[in-house]
């Protein structure tokens, strides 16, 4: 009976609203403020809603809906709840409807979205790939667990392994390929074919460009000479899909296990993606993928800086492309002489939210670089294979 | 001019691409859109299969191309790979989460795994892009449908059609659900919209002929069905339909042929499957019966709803073979008592094998009800002469009209129609309201010649039932009437 009633509910609040009521319904009306189209929702989460009633008295009440189903009553402004959204990202059908004293209602319906995160090998075990540089921004050896604190909100964790990572490592190289990276094409493609070179033989990469199009040219494989061909083919044409091309570059990497890497080269800012910025730093903190950006003259630096830092990686501003081979040389040997780093978390409130995680050199003369933290999803605090 | 000044921007624009790029990533761009124009033409043919790794390695290629992954989904979807088609379509929605029609696919593509929760918000977002969207109210219907709220769904498919006249899926799936609910009439009518809006909508004549076949009106199923199987021949669901209607019909042979057909189209369809095993389970081979299900059941792609529905057959039938071993067993071996041999019987007409359980229940030596039961089954065994003998003596015995109405309807079918008459007549001065009485006089009538008398009968029927399938029959009978024949 219920379930008919909130389906009813459903097809009254999609249904226009009928001549008669126009006139009171004017200057009567609801807009679900949190959370927004297409976000995504995790754990406890405030659904807020915006009333608007040229006579405040005229409300009786708003209700709150999430799948037809009534989670909250509001007498009295402001009209929020808190909903348990639960541990498992899906869609949702938010809905608030305002009711007027004299019977009938309006309403506004947001539908959120539901994001990966990355599946994981071991419950409640925090795995991080961890940086450290000294004053010279060299890398720094030879390291014990015991030079280092974890943080997880503020609070203190035990570190459980530590260990120079030289597993192999998955990486995505995604080369801008816009119009206006013409003059700059020769001393990519060489600086590109390079790094290839420091790859492992146990190493694998996938190559993608993009301008407004995004197209793998190479799948992942450890052959080098086929990885120096993809790199070494790509010519500028086109508008800038940036972050078009580093969400390619998420979902090829999905669910490939242990440490990943995209190291992205671009010389401007997004002009033609379909998708939006907050939408690749919900990715960056979603997914356990180190991100290397290199911006090539005049960029806008904080994007690049964020997503890098979000993740753990790193990002780099050169102004010319001769200096290109330089920063991929950087980025090589910053990826050799990384830490495995894994802990037991603390935290037992598996509700979604995101925890902010601080790795701490007890040298205050090292910089630490670690991804900047996880959502709080059973099972999903850290990504990687656990040393044997 | 200015169409002359476009194509040609377009076409220097497409001469530089292919100038400007060259090696692996040149070919890499031609092969996408290459392989995305091959796999949309398959599509666009309804070849699922083939168009499958086309896209699939358009998609691979070009990463933020919302066609292939839209494409991708839609024929992962039309070869029932569900699951697979919702991650095709999670890409192409995270490039462009506002499109209409993907948004309603991806709602199609959960609710065809029978996953309401998941299915609901993609259609309510389609709704709130485009407010009485017919496609998004259409889906929400189903959802209503698939969460048994019949009302609910009723009224959204309404709401739908009210918002667009002309969408023919919308009076499809309204038809299928009355035909579900036993609605024959208003699914007729619905579904015969449905193929008006759009005659060469495959599921709308697909649904079309399930319920003419409902109905009874054979020949027109079968022509219905004919006619989605030319439409669509890539289409198993009209095979399986069109084996349904001849399975109705008690063609076994020609049903089997059908569901194999479906089966050459998609090896594990559940429907077809199901349709084989029923076959199956009429000859008396449980084993194959069984293993037809399991072949369906194997299959990963199987939806919610298709595995219940076997799950349940197929304990059905294994029970059933228990069953009818022991009571063969029973029979062979001379041990069978009078309810053996009755339920073995009652087994025998499930199936379909009526001559035979006739020969067992009379074995039992019958009494009262179950001496009706034995003429009933002399009746469907073709055995009319001993159906009527029966019939006469329990209608002398007890005078009720339906004992009445099947003795006239023996006697009609050994060709008395005389005496046929005189039975239906018996039958309604005993029970003037017996409506299978009304409508069998008038058939008598017809073959007879009195055509005024049957056309007054038949309108009596009319007046007295006017819905239902025999209604539509009669209604049917007296529009190939004469214009003039009046009582």
């Amino acid at each position: 009976m219920r379930a008919i009633l909130a389906a009813l509910l459903v097809l009254a609040s999609m249904a226009p609203a009928a001549a008669q009521d126009a006139e009171k319904r004017r200057g009567f009306s609801i807009r679900i403020v949190a959370p927004t189209p297409d976000e995504f929702v995790l754990g406890r989460t405030k659904i807020q809603a915006e009333v608007r009633a040229e006579v405040p008295s005229d409300v009786d009440r708003v209700e709150f809906l999430v799948r037809d189903k009534v989670i909250f009553v509001d007498r009295e402004p402001p009209y929020e709840c808190v909903h348990d959204f639960g541990e498992e990202s899906k869609a949702f059908v938010i809905r608030a409807v305002l009711y007027h004293r004299e019977g009938f209602s309006v309403s506004d319906v947001v539908v959120t979205r539901k994001i990966t995160i990355e599946a994981f090998e071991e419950v409640n075990r925090v795995i991080l790939w961890v940086t450290v540089s000294d004053k010279t921004d060299s890398p720094v050896g030879e390291l014990s667990k015991d030079n280092f604190t974890v943080l997880e909100d503020g609070v203190p964790q035990t570190i459980r392994d530590f260990m120079l990572e030289d597993r192999p490592i998955t990486m995505a190289i995604v080369l801008d390929s816009s119009g206006s990276m013409r003059d700059a094409m020769p001393e990519v493609h060489q600086a590109a074919a390079g790094f290839v070179e420091t790859l492992r033989p146990q190493d694998k990469a996938l190559v993608i460009d993009f301008d407004d199009k995004v197209f793998l040219i190479q799948e992942l494989t450890s052959d080098q000479a086929l990885l120096k061909e993809a790199v070494s083919s790509t010519e500028a044409l086109g508008s800038t899909a940036l972050y078009d091309g580093l969400h390619a570059a998420y979902r090829k990497l999905r669910g490939i296990e242990g440490r990943k890497a995209i190291v992205l080269l671009s010389d401007g800012d997004d002009t033609s993606s379909q998708l939006a910025y907050d939408r690749i730093l919900e990715e960056a903190k979603a997914q356990s993928v180190l991100v290397y950006g290199i911006g090539l003259g005049e960029v806008r630096k904080s994007v690049l800086k964020e997503l890098s830092e979000t993740t753990g990686g790193r990002a780099f501003f050169v102004a010319k492309a001769s200096q290109l081979a330089d920063v991929y040389r950087k980025i090589a040997d910053e990826l050799r002489r990384q830490y495995y780093l894994s802990y037991s978390t603390t935290n037992t409130k598996w509700d979604g939210r995101f925890i902010k995680l601080e790795v701490k050199s007890k040298n205050p003369e090292w910089s630490v670089r670690a991804r900047r933290g996880y959502f709080a999803v059973r099972g999903g605090a850290g990504s990687g294979a656990a040393p044997k | 001019m200015r169409h002359v000044a476009f194509a040609l921007t377009l076409l220097i624009a497409a001469t530089a691409a292919t100038v400007t790029h060259a090696g692996k990533a040149n070919q890499v761009r031609k092969d996408a859109f290459r392989l995305l124009n091959e796999g949309v033409a398959a599509y666009n043919r309804a070849d699922y299969r083939a168009a499958i790794p086309p896209l699939q390695k358009a998609a691979a290629m070009s990463l933020n191309s919302f066609p292939s992954y839209h494409y991708l989904g839609l024929a992962l979807a039309g070869d029932r790979r569900y699951a697979e088609a919702v991650e095709a379509y999670r890409i192409a929605l995270d490039l462009d989460p506002d499109h209409l029609q993907a948004n309603v696919s991806m709602g199609d593509a959960w609710l065809a795994q029978g996953d309401t929760d998941e299915a609901q918000p993609y259609y309510v977002k389609a709704g709130k892009l485009r407010p009485e969207y017919a496609a998004a109210l259409d889906g929400l219907a189903r959802v209503a449908e698939a969460q048994a709220q019949e009302d609910a769904a009723i009224a959204l498919f309404e709401r739908a059609l009210a918002s667009d006249k002309g969408y023919a899926p919308a009076y499809t799936h309204l038809g299928d659900l009355y035909l579900r609910a036993g609605k024959l009439d208003e699914a007729v009518k619905l579904l015969v919209e449905a193929v008006s809006v759009r005659p060469d909508f495959g599921p709308g004549l697909d649904r079309l002929a399930a319920a003419y076949g409902r109905l009874g009106f054979s020949n027109e199923a079968v022509a219905t069905i004919r006619k989605a199987i030319e439409l669509e021949p890539n289409n198993p669901e009209h095979r399986v339909t069109l084996g349904e209607v001849l399975l109705g019909m008690g063609v076994l042979v020609g049903a089997e042929a059908s569901f194999q057909a479906a089966i050459a189209i998609d090896a594990a369809d559940p429907k077809a499957r199901g349709g084989l095993a029923e076959i199956d389970r009429r000859r008396g081979d449980y084993g194959a019966a069984l293993a037809e299900i399991d072949v369906a059941l194997a299959d990963p792609r199987i939806d919610r709803r298709s595995r219940d529905t076997l799950t349940k057959q197929r304990a059905a039938i294994d029970a059933e073979r228990g069953r009818a071993a022991t009571l063969d067993a029973a029979v062979a071996g001379g041990s069978a008592t009078p309810a053996d041999l009755t339920a073995l019987a009652a087994l025998e007409a499930d199936r379909g094998r009526f001559d035979r359980a006739a020969d067992l229940l009379a074995q039992a030596a019958p009494q009262g009800a179950s001496r009706e039961r034995l003429a009933f089954y002399m009746f469907r065994a073709g055995r009319f002469r001993e159906a009527h003998a029966l019939y006469a003596e329990l209608a002398s015995a007890s005078p009720r009209a339906d004992l009445a109405v099947n003795d006239g309807a023996s006697l009609a079918r050994l060709g008395d129609d005389a005496k046929a008459k005189a039975a239906f007549e018996r039958a309604l001065a005993i029970d003037p309201d017996q409506p299978l009485a009304k409508l069998y006089l008038a058939n008598t009538l017809m073959r007879l010649g009195d055509s005024a008398a049957a056309a007054s009968t038949y309108r009596a029927f009319l007046t007295a039932y006017p819905t239902g399938a025999q209604a539509e029959q009669v209604r049917r009978i007296l529009a190939a009437l004469p214009p003039g024949t009046t009582p």
